[in-house]
């Protein structure tokens, strides 16, 4: 098997290669469908209200929007009917202090939000409590934080700890995981609205959430909110971007799935290819064999063995270029498929914007995922040198003597 | 002459080959019919095309006759199942090729004990035997070279060590001289003569040369896929007549006589070396040996009284 091992490091190192595009169209996948499902659940009521321009923050979470004037948020507050929750959001980064994956740290998103109403988690869901307490009514002014799971373990903070949050030090008092159950978004720190405010010298929120009381009056609302803010502001109600958002993000996501499967597909004819050559080159082998009264299986265990041997490398391989470089794959990887998605919603679909989109994404390979992957990688073996190895062991000992 | 002593019979064997390019087929073999002797080494002489390496490959179960009967030890191969013509494989037959066929990446010793493997032979009696093989062949300083390091002859040595690993009753060599100079041929043919005498083995040598002819018992001719002469030479010649003294001077049946010739006692003088332990593991009864020991110690000291 390793006679010509130039040749067999170079399979190792594609079988290598689809294997880390594999799992990393894997994590992309159900990434994208956490998100699909938050925006799915609050689509019927919600409507955001951004400076023009600035909905790459909606999709994204990438924490960029420009902020708005305070003034805006009393506007949409004193002045829309059918509006039964105003939730002003402050998004900004921490830089540094994420968890750093190949050589990139993600970063960890402060949010600033009014804690006397439902706290909502940009990434996605809503907040759900783990340790100590959540942000109510009575820290309005206070300086304190919750923290999410990830920001929590990758920063040794508990509760009680003084953390940094742009010019001020605040309290943690409580670590938050996500309603959905998911990893995503938890590398973040939610702190009240005008703390955040103060630490930041924020001139006003960067993204205003508005619930409306039902869907039958989202489209009016979206309407009487366009009049009194007038151009500056983009007045999008999830369910009038939810049909294009979810073309765009279901276009990532059959991306991602097809991903998938020409990565598998690559893998197994890559796989074959290699063993119908190692096999041309050994039929002889395979007739010296069979001519010193060697049992077919006995040959169909050794070539299965080698070609599972090799596909075992290769997922090592896979694993290694995941954790060293999945970051940047899921870069180059989702820029070259999500072109063509509406540039409004750029969080999503812009290919500009995906890097940091994608920075928050959720890279921790599970031991499930581990065992999957390697399971198919032994599949693949068994797989792609199936015909071979059954073509090879078919023949008749002289007429496998006879081949050159 | 007993049938049992016939280890190889072909009655009208004839094989035809479906080539691709060609619409009709190739006939290889048109009705052979041949029979070969326990212990003998027999040598198939023909042009290239004649049929010679598919003969060879038929009697080995290489490949299958598209008809007529190939009765090896008494048995029809030829109407065997996969798994007893791999048995037959194993246990009956060791090859030897012209490219020696060593398996690249393994040494000479797991070479030999490739074969063994074949049969589940435990590990250690491998390494014993194919020790015991390559040392026997003078390959002992070369047990762990691979065969890209070894030499035509070395290489070639090395497999008939393989060959010899399961103790077959037929070695069939198909031109093993043949890629080598004429002196390292000689004395691998030397090397096979040796093993026909001593151990009793059948040999089957498919040769272009006209040298190894003449130190085998029986050369057959093949032309276009028929024998068209069967030729004895001088050395089975000398062996009937040797076998023949030995049944009058011991007084013995055929049988034991026979016994006595395969295991390589082909006069008193051999006999008379060979122990009553040794004698009694060639026919199977020690009092069979102490019998036939006490006549040849007789007939030794008769002879020096003469003398």
């Amino acid at each position: 098997m390793f006679r010509k091992k130039a040749r067999s490091i170079f399979v190792i190192l594609i079988i290598g290669f689809c294997i880390a595009i594999f799992v990393t169209e894997y994590e992309v996948n159900e990434n994208i469908g956490d998100r699909l499902n938050f925006v799915s659940q609050n689509a019927d009521t919600l409507i955001t209200v951004q400076s023009a321009g600035g909905y790459g923050g909606f999709g994204g979470f990438g924490g960029g929007a420009s902020p708005m004037n305070e003034s805006v948020l009393g506007l949409v507050t004193t002045h829309v009917g059918n509006v039964v929750a105003v939730q002003p959001i402050i998004t900004e980064r921490i830089s540094g202090g994420g968890e750093s994956q190949g050589g990139f740290t993600m970063p960890v998103i402060v949010q600033g939000e009014d804690p006397s109403q439902t706290l909502m988690l940009n990434f996605g869901g809503t907040v759900s409590i783990t340790q100590g307490r959540s942000l109510d009514s009575g820290d309005v002014n206070s300086a304190v934080a919750i923290v999410g799971t990830e920001y929590a373990s990758d920063n040794s903070v508990g509760i009680g700890s003084q953390i940094t949050v742009g010019n001020d030090s605040v309290a943690v008092v409580g670590i938050y995981t996500t309603s959905t159950g998911s990893d995503f978004g938890t590398n973040g720190v939610i702190v009240p609205y005008n703390t955040a405010m103060k630490a930041y010298a924020a001139p006003g929120p960067s993204i205003i959430y508005v619930t409306v009381n039902y869907a039958g009056n989202v489209d009016a609302t979206v309407s009487q909110l366009q009049t009194i803010l007038g151009s500056s502001y983009n007045v999008v109600s999830l369910s009038s971007v939810e049909s294009q958002l979810q073309n765009s993000i279901n276009s990532i996501a059959q991306s991602s799935e097809d991903g998938l499967y020409v990565a598998l597909i690559t893998a197994a004819a890559v796989m074959m290819f290699v063993m119908i050559l190692i096999t041309r080159e050994r039929t002889r082998e395979i007739g010296v064999l069979k001519a010193i009264g060697f049992k077919n299986r006995a040959i169909v265990i050794q070539f299965f063995t080698e070609s599972v041997v090799l596909a075992i490398l290769g997922f090592v391989v896979g694993i290694v270029l995941y954790v060293v470089a999945g970051q940047e794959l899921t870069n180059v990887l989702l820029s070259s498929t999500s072109s063509g998605g509406p540039g409004r919603f750029g969080g999503f679909a812009g290919p500009g914007r995906m890097g940091g989109t994608y920075g928050s994404l959720n890279f921790n390979l599970s031991p499930e995922m581990m065992a999957t992957t390697l399971v198919l990688a032994i599949a693949l073996g068994i797989i792609g040198s199936l015909y071979p190895i059954i073509r090879a062991v078919s023949l008749k000992p002289a007429e496998a003597l006879r081949y050159d | 002459m007993t049938e049992s002593d016939n280890i190889v019979v072909l009655e009208d064997v004839k094989k035809d080959y479906v080539t691709s390019g060609r619409k009709e087929p190739v006939t290889a073999l048109r009705g052979v019919n041949m029979t070969i002797k326990r212990g003998t080494m027999i040598a198939i002489k023909g042009p290239s095309g004649s049929g010679k390496t598919t003969l060879l490959q038929v009697i080995g179960a290489l490949d299958l006759p598209t008809s007529g009967m190939v009765k090896v030890n008494g048995e029809d191969i030829s109407e065997m199942g996969e798994g007893e013509l791999t048995e037959y494989r194993a246990k009956t037959i060791g090859f030897v090729f012209q490219s020696y066929n060593l398996i690249p990446n393994l040494t000479a010793l797991e070479n030999v004990e490739l074969a063994m493997e074949a049969l589940d032979v435990p590990a250690k009696k491998r390494r014993e035997r194919a020790l015991a093989l390559l040392t026997e062949v003078g390959m002992e300083d070369r047990l762990n070279y691979k065969p890209t390091k070894l030499s035509g002859g070395e290489a070639q040595r090395v497999a008939i060590a393989r060959a010899l690993a399961n103790e077959p009753s037929i070695i069939l060599a198909d031109e093993p001289t043949g890629n080598l100079d004429s002196s390292t041929g000689h004395s691998i043919i030397e090397l096979l003569v040796k093993l026909c005498k001593e151990k009793g083995t059948t040999i089957v040598i498919v040769t272009h040369s006209d040298a190894i002819p003449k130190l085998c018992d029986l050369t057959f001719t093949i032309k276009d896929g028929k024998i068209t002469s069967e030729q004895e030479s001088k050395r089975l010649a000398e062996t009937e007549d040797k076998r023949k003294v030995l049944r009058i001077a011991l007084s013995a049946s055929e049988k034991i006589v026979d016994k006595l010739v395969n295991a390589g006692y082909l006069d008193i003088d051999s006999l008379s070396k060979a122990s009553v332990d040794e004698l009694k593991d060639v026919l199977g009864d020690r009092n069979r040996a102490e019998r036939i020991a006490k006549k040849v110690k007789l007939l030794k000291d008769n002879e020096e009284i003469i003398a």
